[in-house]
């Protein structure tokens, strides 16, 4: 049984559904995050055979990120003892889990093989140049823009839809400034900026940087039970 | 049921620091950019490290 479940009795009905399935494998595991795997593998090979180290590595900051936030949110989750700023329910009208794996209470491993993958993608496409303007502004900022606004809507659309829960007034379909603001941008930011690094040397000190505050994390969240 | 996280000091609390961690990752992705002058970070270099 999770350790989180020994404080559910007032968290809320989706909340409770994905304390349910929190790292339980045996009940959620299915074969087609398999190839998943193996495409993600796939990607991150090609990527490095072609001498896009950076890419990589920008796809491991954006990851990074989302971990910290995850983290926070898993807090935030134990803290109020209701609900996570975003949940990861059961999902609608199936029985059981739609994630193969549901890693913290917003966060499964679809998710996590998603952003990384997404923060290759969004430097791969980033002009050469990173001071081109773009309609007056940086690229960068251009793009993390775009990028972010882009989330967002899908967001928007993964709460709609029921696989996405929101139970907090300041993060609704209605108010989605704060979930632009920390939920995407700084994904994008750190992205970018580890990609642009002078040398592959800088880009790991980046990486190792944002891994260390998520380390830091999952630790105090490990000794207060609140992960 | 929507509630709000004003009456949960402990999130409210969570949620300001974590905020302010994610805002500064911003600040420091895009501090060169964002400088007067639109300065850009140094070029990238060539490196096979």
């Amino acid at each position: 049984m999770n350790t989180l479940l020994i404080a559910a009795s007032t968290y809320s009905e989706n909340t409770q559904g994905a304390i349910e399935y929190l790292r339980n494998p045996g009940a959620t595991m299915q074969w087609y995050i398999i190839p998943i795997l193996l495409i993600f593998i796939y990607i991150v090979s090609k990527e490095l055979s072609e001498g896009h180290t950076q890419a990589v590595l920008a796809g491991a900051a954006l990851w990074l990120v989302d971990i910290w936030n995850e983290i926070w949110n898993s807090y935030i989750c134990a803290a109020s003892g209701w609900a996570p700023v975003w949940g990861t329910p059961p999902g609608v009208g199936l029985e059981g889990s739609e994630s193969a794996f549901n890693i913290l209470i917003g966060y499964n491993i679809e998710i996590s093989f998603m952003f990384f993958i997404m923060g290759i993608a969004s430097c791969l496409m980033l002009p050469k140049d990173k001071k081109q303007k773009i309609l007056g502004i940086n690229n960068r900022i251009f793009f993390a823009v775009i990028m972010t606004t882009l989330a967002v809507c899908v967001e928007c659309f993964l709460n709609y839809a029921g696989v996405l829960t929101w139970e907090w007034s300041f993060w609704q379909r209605g108010c989605p400034w704060l979930l632009w603001v920390i939920g995407y941008l700084p994904f994008f930011a750190a992205a970018y900026y580890t990609y642009d690094r002078p040398t592959v040397k800088g880009s790991v000190k980046t990486v190792g940087c944002l891994a260390a505050l998520n380390v830091v994390g999952l630790i105090v969240g490990a000794i207060l039970n609140w992960i | 049921m929507i509630l709000s996280i004003t009456a949960f000091p402990a999130a409210l609390g969570i949620l300001i620091g974590a905020t302010v961690i994610d805002l500064a990752i911003v600040a420091v992705a895009f501090k060169d950019f964002l400088s007067k002058g639109d300065a850009a970070p140094e070029e990238k270099k060539e490196d096979k490290e």
